[in-house]
């Protein structure tokens, strides 16, 4: 008797519980698509309206229906736009080799040498990544002029250099960290040299952490503005840099802007999609897992 | 694995030039400026003056209201992306297909450029515009948010927090994931609601990251300069003009060499005294996860 009275709660429990289920799927998607909505809606209107003809950019409601325009591509793609996104490519893609080649080697000693005090490297991550870039601007533009510097690639790959080294640095010793100490030293007692053990050895065993730390480099580089901004001018100017050319003083080019954005997110965007995992790390200057 | 003094040497030589050449350079050239009247428009006036610099910061109306604009858009920013965050990030961490979709499509506005971010919302604000027109149509009649004083300082922070919630929401996110899953089944054994769990259980554990968050959130608010330069440019007037707005403006519309050096001084102060708490309050999460 009982027996069966328990059954039967049970069942009603059961039944309860997929109810439950059910409303907390449909809660769970409702919450889900409010959160998409807002973090993606914007971007996804800019794109649409890069697809739109100009005279219809001020339309709203947004007809997302109409026929999709590629006036404004055209257009930007005149004024100049290819030419600062291969700058951009050249100038991330430059920094982040040489960040990765510096901060390899003093990643490896760092994890391997660093004691105690190593997190007061952490200051210098701090500093150079999250410290405000405009506080030396003026001694760094000052300098760039003087040595004739300003417009090279030399002066703003020196600048994302350093802006990015103390932090490629400090991720890459965390990945390397997590290397086991053992086989290092089995494959010194084999013979082969530091030199062999991280490039043989290490790197290979951390390389999901070097491509994540060359691809949060890159995007980092690819996004930078105000040194950019301050440094170069139309020859070695990088996307960034021309977005305030479409501010006009009497007009601003909605539709060109619209469509110079759309084209300098792809990167950043595909890349921090296949980075997820790390992004998290990355922007926070390798402070959180 | 003991590693010899010349590979030791090999690593940090480089690494140490670079830093000393690009960083050290610039950094001594301010202390040299600080002290002086240097400015590019009038090539006869270079020569020291002491702390008289320092004394015009501390003296203009215009430095200190910059310093309360950093204040307020700091302050805003985070009072929206920290309580959202944490919104996000248990969102993120419930079961279910939807919240790994979010996972993965949630992080694109951290991941474009403030700048692109900062034009676009521009345009969305405008007179007119999308976001007037979603104002409408709930029956909010919004005033031009971009060019009423006031208003376009908390706008320019509010577009900050949109960009950063994400990145609140995937750091606190990960340091749920990061629990001993043993405790929720205590306190699941003990009957707890989910919502008591996260009240009680998960936010007091993720407390020292928390502290952590902040820190990072405001360093990042602090420094922040493209969207205000693409947004309002520091105005209407000199309205949402921030502390990095003020020393660019400075810097190189006014051309005031020495003055900037030293205004730069005073910043690079108050950052580092942010930095060194921020290490303080990592050391601290270390040793509570360990």
């Amino acid at each position: 008797m009982t027996s069966v009275v328990r059954k039967e709660t049970q069942k009603q429990s059961r039944k309860r519980k997929s109810a439950k289920n059910h409303w907390f799927m449909l809660l769970s998607a409702l919450a889900g698509s409010t959160i998409l909505l807002l973090a993606l809606g914007p971007v996804i209107i800019m794109v649409r309206l890069a697809f739109t003809p100009k005279i219809n950019l001020r339309e709203v409601p947004i007809d997302w229906i109409r026929p999709l325009d590629v006036s404004s591509f055209v257009d930007v793609i005149e004024s100049e736009i290819l030419r600062s996104i291969l700058n951009s490519i050249f100038i991330a893609a430059s920094t982040t080799v040489i960040v990765l080649l510096l901060s390899a080697l003093a990643g490896h000693v760092l994890a391997r040498y660093g004691g105690e005090k190593k997190d007061n490297f952490l200051m210098l991550v701090l500093g150079t990544r999250m410290g405000p870039a405009v506080i030396f601007a003026i001694p760094i533009y000052l300098i760039a002029v003087r040595a004739g510097l300003v417009d090279t690639p030399f002066s703003i790959i020196a600048i994302y250099v350093v802006y990015n080294l103390a932090f490629g640095i400090w991720l890459l010793h965390g990945f390397f960290l997590e290397v086991p100490k053992e086989i290092e030293e089995a494959a010194l007692i084999d013979g082969l040299n530091e030199w062999q053990v991280l490039i043989r050895i290490t790197i290979p065993s951390a390389i999901a952490g070097v491509i994540a730390t060359a691809v949060l480099v890159f995007i980092m580089t690819w996004n930078e503005f105000f040194y950019a901004f301050v440094l170069t001018q139309r020859n070695m100017g990088t996307f960034p840099t021309r977005v305030p050319s479409f501010f006009g003083a009497f007009e601003v080019e909605w539709g060109l802007m619209f469509a110079a954005n759309s084209l300098g997110m792809i990167v950043p965007v595909v890349f921090g999609i296949l980075a997820r995992k790390w992004l998290a790390k990355g922007f926070a200057g390798g402070l959180v897992d | 694995m003991k590693i010899s003094r010349g590979y030791f040497l090999t690593g940090v030589i480089p690494v140490a030039i670079v830093f000393t050449t690009i960083l050290i350079f610039p950094m001594v050239y301010v202390l040299y400026l600080m002290f002086r009247d240097d400015s590019l428009l009038d090539p006869n006036s270079s020569s020291f003056v002491g702390l008289t610099n320092f004394e015009r910061a501390l003296q203009d109306a215009r430095f200190w209201e910059a310093l309360l604009h950093s204040g307020i858009f700091s302050a805003v920013s985070l009072l929206v992306s920290i309580p959202l965050g944490i919104l996000l990030a248990i969102y993120l961490s419930s079961q279910g297909l939807f919240p790994r979709i979010v996972r993965t499509l949630v992080i694109v506005p951290m991941v474009l450029a403030p700048l692109v971010v900062g034009s676009l919302f521009r345009f969305l604000l405008d007179s007119n515009s999308v976001i007037p027109w979603i104002g409408a149509s709930l029956g909010i009649q919004l005033p031009p948010l971009l060019s009423t004083p006031g208003l376009a300082l908390v706008t320019i922070s509010i577009v900050d927090a949109w960009q950063w919630t994400p990145l609140v929401g995937i750091i606190l996110y990960s340091g749920i994931q990061a629990l001993n899953p043993s405790v929720y089944e205590a306190a699941k054994l003990d009957g707890a609601t989910r919502f008591q769990e996260v009240i009680h259980i998960v936010l007091p554990q993720l407390r020292p990251l928390l502290v952590l968050v902040v820190l990072i959130r405001f360093m990042d608010s602090f420094r922040e300069f493209d969207k205000v330069f693409i947004m309002s440019g520091g105005g209407p007037g000199t309205s949402s003009e921030t502390l990095p707005v003020y020393l660019w403006r400075f810097s190189f519309q006014y051309l005031e060499v020495g003055y900037s050096a030293a205004v730069g001084f005073l910043m690079l102060i108050l950052i580092s005294v942010v930095s060194a708490l921020i290490v303080k309050f990592f050391k601290g999460v270390r040793s509570t996860s360990e």
